[in-house]
């Protein structure tokens, strides 16, 4: 072989494993040419605020990733608890209220407290079946999904009034998920920095501390793990714990962002959170992912639905284009494996 | 004892990773999967500029 076709093979392949990131280079180039008002301050500040609470769930999911698993449940876990969230902050000057009976605002410590109880049952519940039953990550949290959605329409339909959205929240629960900082002119919402905060934790939790060099060592390899006298089962249980109050936070500060909550509440977050991860650099077959891949796919994602509203792309057509880019990220993972191999 | 925990280990090294599970049973050569991102490529810019003109 020659050294020119050698240089073309590297090439080729270099090309190829980043061909996501070109894609979505291209993209974003596209739209700032077409619309230059793109790159601005303010239009970052916005995605980033969407991509808070999306980038809070994905956080917690990446952990089931790098074990080699999935959470198809963690955008209705999301939903139920938002909902639960919704009607313990809702405004008591609002005559339809979920519950009349509240006449005092309740502390935010209290509605955070029991979104993140109840997330963390159902991720509980998933972990156990993980760890304990041995079943596949898939099948167990798409069990877990329906459960989750069951309870959401139940408690949204158990109001007086009916099956109504949970809005109307008072303005103490508002100011702390929408409220903002002035920095050098711009507002820097509260969301963002709540959720660099959960970066930073989830970073400590993955690089420095056992749970997170044995979550590696699981989703590298279980049986290895398991011979070096890891706890796999105590392990597995903790990441999805953990997984569980981050989904409870992200239900909770869910609530205050779009400030009405339904059934549809978290429908697809799952897809997103998941599709972040692995733009992200998170690999479907474990072991494999940091924090910061995390975050930069989610603000990536985050991008590319704001680059498309942008194009203005039919919605039923950026459903396909999502999917195509799951895809494709798989994909490039299998070539970087078959390469190696 | 030893012996044992040697030979544990052993077994547990050439066990294949959950990595070797999900792909190693993809036996296409590599340049028809080089063909087949650029297939997804060429499918995913399809879609975008259908979905912007649409």
């Amino acid at each position: 072989m020659t050294k020119e076709n050698v240089n073309k093979e590297k090439i080729t392949a270099f090309l190829l494993n980043y061909a996501l990131y070109f894609i979505l280079g291209l993209m974003i180039l596209v739209v700032i040419f077409i619309k230059p008002e793109f790159l601005s301050v303010s239009n970052f500040i916005k995605i980033l605020t969407q991509a808070s609470t999306k980038g809070i769930l994905a956080l917690g999911v990446a952990g089931m990733i790098v074990l080699a698993g999935t959470d198809l449940s963690a955008g209705r876990i999301l939903g139920c608890c938002a909902a639960v969230s919704a009607s313990l902050v809702q405004s008591v000057t609002y005559a339809s209220r979920m519950y009349p009976g509240i006449t005092e605002d309740l502390p935010l410590i209290v509605p955070l407290l029991v979104s993140i109880v109840i997330a963390v049952g159902f991720c509980a519940l998933n972990g156990f079946g993980v760890s304990v039953l041995k079943l596949h990550a898939f099948i167990i949290s798409l069990g877990t999904q329906t459960i989750a959605y069951g309870f959401t329409c139940i408690y949204i339909e158990s109001q007086s009034g009916g099956a109504q959205a949970l809005s109307s929240f008072n303005k103490k629960f508002i100011n702390f998920v929408n409220g903002s900082f002035d920095i050098f002119g711009f507002k820097l919402p509260y969301i963002v920095i709540y959720f660099a905060i959960a970066a930073v934790i989830m970073w400590f939790v993955w690089n420095k501390t056992t749970l997170g060099k044995n979550m590696f060592a699981i989703g590298g390899n279980m049986e290895a793990a398991a011979v070096s006298g890891v706890n796999v089962t105590k392990n597995i249980m903790g990441v999805y714990i953990i997984a569980g109050v981050l989904y409870g936070v992200a239900a909770f500060l869910e609530a205050g962002r779009i400030q009405s909550v339904n059934t549809t509440t978290g429908l697809n977050y799952d897809l997103d959170a998941i599709s972040g991860c692995v733009i992200g650099g998170v690999s479907f077959s474990g072991g494999v992912g940091t924090i910061p891949g995390v975050i930069i796919g989610v603000v990536i994602l985050q991008v590319i639905n704001y680059s498309l509203y942008f194009l203005q792309v039919n919605s039923y057509y950026q459903y396909i284009i999502k999917g195509l880019i799951i895809i494709l990220a798989v994909a490039i993972d299998v070539r970087k494996y078959l390469a190696k191999k | 004892m030893e012996e044992k925990q040697e030979e544990t280990k052993q077994e547990t090294e050439k066990k294949p990773t959950f990595r070797d599970n999900l792909y190693g049973k993809i036996t296409i050569p590599l340049k028809t999967l080089d063909k087949i991102i650029v297939g997804i490529i060429l499918l995913l810019i399809f879609f975008i500029v259908l979905g912007i003109i649409l």
